[in-house]
């Protein structure tokens, strides 16, 4: 029997065990602030990895420099990032070639309550309940691959490292600075995020970023005033049609102003108007080429008199397509070839701790996942015969590693 | 005259006293217990000269206070006047009283704390002097600067039973007096738009922030100088998260006119640009209207300007009808017809704003301007 057939034989019989996991870890609350839910997340995967021989730790993040803590405020207002849950990372020596990074998030989006609001239930052959989907689904996978490969005994990577963020919807402002030491030592790596339509892999990922434009104007009375004042609100509808306008799919820029606000009385012209702008571009030129613009549209003189304030960051780098990348898409597609599907793998634009390796250049695959949908409302599920699957085809990339695919 | 500027000069420490502490107590319109103190203050001031006053109870706003007292004559006068101001609680405590040389600063000190002590000082020395009065009504509304949504049954009630009504909005020069303001409208625009991840590549969205924008652009694009029509967005909210296409925004839109004749196209045009989409898939929906009427002059304000005039060639102030583009009290009263003359106030500089003052020495002589209006009043038939 080949080695897929074996590892698919083993997950099949594993099946039960595996939804009551996806179960045990959707029933626990892990909103990113919610530091006793995310360090239970962590407690539960690693009972399960040293039940496969994984040696587990925790691990803390650091904190940004001064100048750049306005982005902790921003991606989680009110959380305190001292009281953020510990990362764990689990690692285990293998008999076969090479080091695997597995990358997974502990944490989900679904504020405190998520469990109780929309509880874990199984219709037909799809799961559902909050973060089973992002990504508490891609856990489950990532932790039976690792258990198939320790219980069948098929040669396995030479190391595998698994880090788990417990921030990643917090931008991994904290994570960042484990995921990317241990990146470093890995040859290749795999992030648990959920298969897109039809079971996509994601091949690349986005350069993320967040914008905050500020302009001050000066308040004035309307009405016995107004000649006085600089309307701030004006001149921020000015930026953002502009930059709006900066957007352009085919290269894969998107700008959002997701946020407006500005004022505070409808009789009092505006001394102050805010927005915040979410921004991904296919890699760092077109970053240069955004950043650039950004900065004009904000320096602009809309409004005369009005003073405007950017203050701009990249907090995710992304992951390039490179040749490393075709290499690996190959692989896993004989290894889906042996285990009996096939899959797409797509561009994402989207967010994930697998966002940090690029700049290291591992080669790296993400959407490892089994295939959801409905992310962070309550219809998020994930479709139950693809945990197995997934599980499946992980761990056989992993023992085609370790058995000279990449050489 | 020369004795009623000379009783004010005595009593000028008085009147900074009492704005001192009218100041001191926060009453922006959403500060009620503020409000309530300083319409108590000022009762009793008027109780002390002779008023039947009575303390109009709000439940969530501002109470107001209305006062009358009879007098010689038929020319009935009401004097109008507001007891909030636009600054937020924890103004005073940031930026207390204070006087330094000329200046007087601090949150309402013209808008219009300084107003209602000089009405307070004008009847007071009138008093004291034993001066001949009309009769008169006084109403302090807890509402003006949300548009006096409250208190606007009753000022027009006493304008009703009134033939001339003076306002204490604050002044801008030496000698002015407010015969014309624009027309104040609040209109208020909600934009429904679609929620959706911005990567979600099956829910393209529809972003209600940036509808926000060209609908900034397009309701400020109304504004027409030669017409008279101002209309500018003040306060807007939108979106939840910056990665997630705003699905909701709001705009206070405040819109000023300088003529009754062309609110109807005003509001028209403004309700078609309001209502068009622009983003494809957003909803819109406009409420709110014109809270105030433009003050217009009157044939009877005509005169009554006449009158003030000459009151002022007394006193040796030379008195300048202005117009103003803030919307008062006064708005109300002239629209039912009766003669109204506004900004009796103290000469204000920065109105609303963070460095609001008045000067000192304007004080005496508007009060005087006041009181002689007020006397001459009385001996009219």
């Amino acid at each position: 029997m080949s080695a897929a057939s074996t590892i698919r034989k083993y997950l099949d019989s594993q099946a039960p065990a595996m939804l009551a996991l996806v179960e045990e870890l959707v029933r626990i609350d892990s909103y990113a602030a919610v530091r006793d839910g995310v360090d239970a997340v962590g407690n539960v995967l690693c009972r399960e990895l040293e039940a496969a021989g994984y040696t587990t730790e925790r691990a803390r993040g650091r904190r940004l420099p001064p100048e750049q803590r306005w982005l902790e405020e921003f991606m989680l207002p009110g959380l305190d990032f001292e009281r953020l849950a510990d990362h764990r990372v689990a690692r285990k020596r293998g008999s076969g070639r090479g080091r695997a990074l597995i990358l997974g998030d502990m944490d989900t989006a679904f504020l405190p309550g998520g469990p109780q609001r929309f509880p874990f239930r199984v219709e037909g052959a799809r799961a559902y309940g909050p973060g089973i989907a992002d990504m508490k689904g891609g856990l489950t996978v990532g932790v039976w691959a690792l258990r198939a490969l320790a219980a069948t005994g098929v040669e396995a990577p030479g190391e595998t490292v698994c880090v788990f963020s417990a921030d990643e919807q917090a931008g991994s402002l904290s994570a960042r600075h484990v995921i990317e030491p241990a990146a470093r030592q890995a040859d290749w790596a795999f992030c648990l995020e959920c298969a897109r339509d039809g079971g996509n892999l994601m091949g690349s990922r986005a350069q993320i970023g967040v914008a905050r434009l500020d302009v001050e104007g000066r308040e004035a009375h309307a009405g016995s005033a107004y000649a006085k004042g600089v309307n701030a609100i004006e001149a921020i509808a000015r930026k953002i049609t502009a930059i709006h306008a900066l957007t352009d799919p085919a290269r894969e820029i998107f700008l959002n102003v997701g946020t407006v606000s500005g004022g505070w009385r409808r009789s009092v012209v505006p001394g102050h108007a805010s927005i915040t702008i979410d921004i991904r571009t296919s890699g760092p030129d077109t970053w240069a080429e955004v950043e650039a613009a950004l900065r004009r549209i904000a320096a602009r003189d809309d409004v005369p008199g009005s003073k405007p304030s950017l203050l701009i960051a990249t907090h995710r780098p992304g992951v390039p397509w490179t040749k490393h990348t075709d290499r690996l898409i190959a692989i896993a597609r004989e290894a889906g070839g042996e285990l009996g599907f096939d899959f797409g793998v797509a561009r994402s634009p989207a967010a994930g701790s697998s966002a940090f390796v690029g700049p290291l250049d591992v080669p790296c695959l993400d959407g490892m996942g089994p295939t959801g949908g409905g992310l962070m409302t309550d219809e998020e599920h994930v479709v139950i015969p693809t945990l197995t699957e997934r599980a499946a085809l992980l761990a056989t990339i992993l023992h085609k590693l370790a058995t000279g695919a990449w050489q | 005259m020369e004795k009623i500027r000379q009783y004010l000069r005595d009593h000028q420490g008085d009147m900074l006293g009492l704005l001192e502490r009218l100041v001191n107590i926060d009453s922006g319109s959403y500060c009620k217990e503020g409000i309530d103190r300083c319409g108590a203050i000022h009762a009793d001031e008027l109780r002390a000269l002779g008023f039947a006053v009575e303390t109009i109870v709000e439940g969530e706003r501002g109470n107001h206070v209305r006062a009358e007292r009879p007098g010689q004559g038929q020319r009935r006068l009401f004097l109008s006047g507001h007891l909030d101001t636009v600054c937020p609680a924890g103004t005073v405590a940031r930026r207390p009283f204070r006087a330094d040389g000329d200046l007087a600063w601090g949150p309402g000190v013209g808008d219009m704390k300084g107003g209602t002590v000089q009405m307070l000082y004008a009847l007071k020395a009138l008093h004291d002097l034993g001066r001949p009065t009309p009769p008169i009504g006084v109403f302090l509304t807890g509402d003006e600067e949300l548009g006096s949504i409250r208190g606007r049954p009753h000022i027009e009630a006493e304008a009703r039973r009134s033939k001339s009504c003076l306002v204490m909005e604050a002044s801008t020069a030496p000698g002015v007096i407010g015969v014309r303001r624009w027309g104040v409208g609040a209109f208020y625009l909600t934009i429904r738009g679609q929620a959706a991840h911005v990567l979600d590549p099956d829910t393209p969205g529809a972003s209600a922030s940036r509808e926000l924008a060209f609908k900034i652009l397009a309701l400020e694009g109304l504004s027409d100088p030669v017409r008279g029509v101002k209309v500018s967005v003040n306060l807007v909210r939108g979106g939840s998260a910056r990665q997630v296409t705003a699905w909701e925004a709001r705009a206070d839109i405040d819109v000023r006119v300088r003529e009754a004749a062309t609110m109807p196209a005003v509001e028209a045009r403004l309700r078609a640009v309001a209502l068009a989409p622009v983003v494809p898939g957003v909803e819109l929906a406009l409420e709110g209207g014109f809270s105030r009427p433009p003050m217009e002059p009157n044939p009877a304000t005509e005169a009554f300007l006449r009158l003030a005039t000459d009151v002022g060639r007394e006193a040796g102030i030379a008195v300048r009808p202005i117009e103003k583009m803030g919307g008062s009290d006064g708005c109300f009263t002239a629209a039912l017809g009766v003669a109204t003359l506004d900004a009796m106030g103290p000469l204000c500089h920065d109105i609303c704003g963070e460095t609001e003052r008045i000067e000192i020495s304007s004080l005496v002589p508007r009060t005087l301007l006041i009181a002689g209006v007020i006397e001459r009043l009385a001996a009219q038939a």
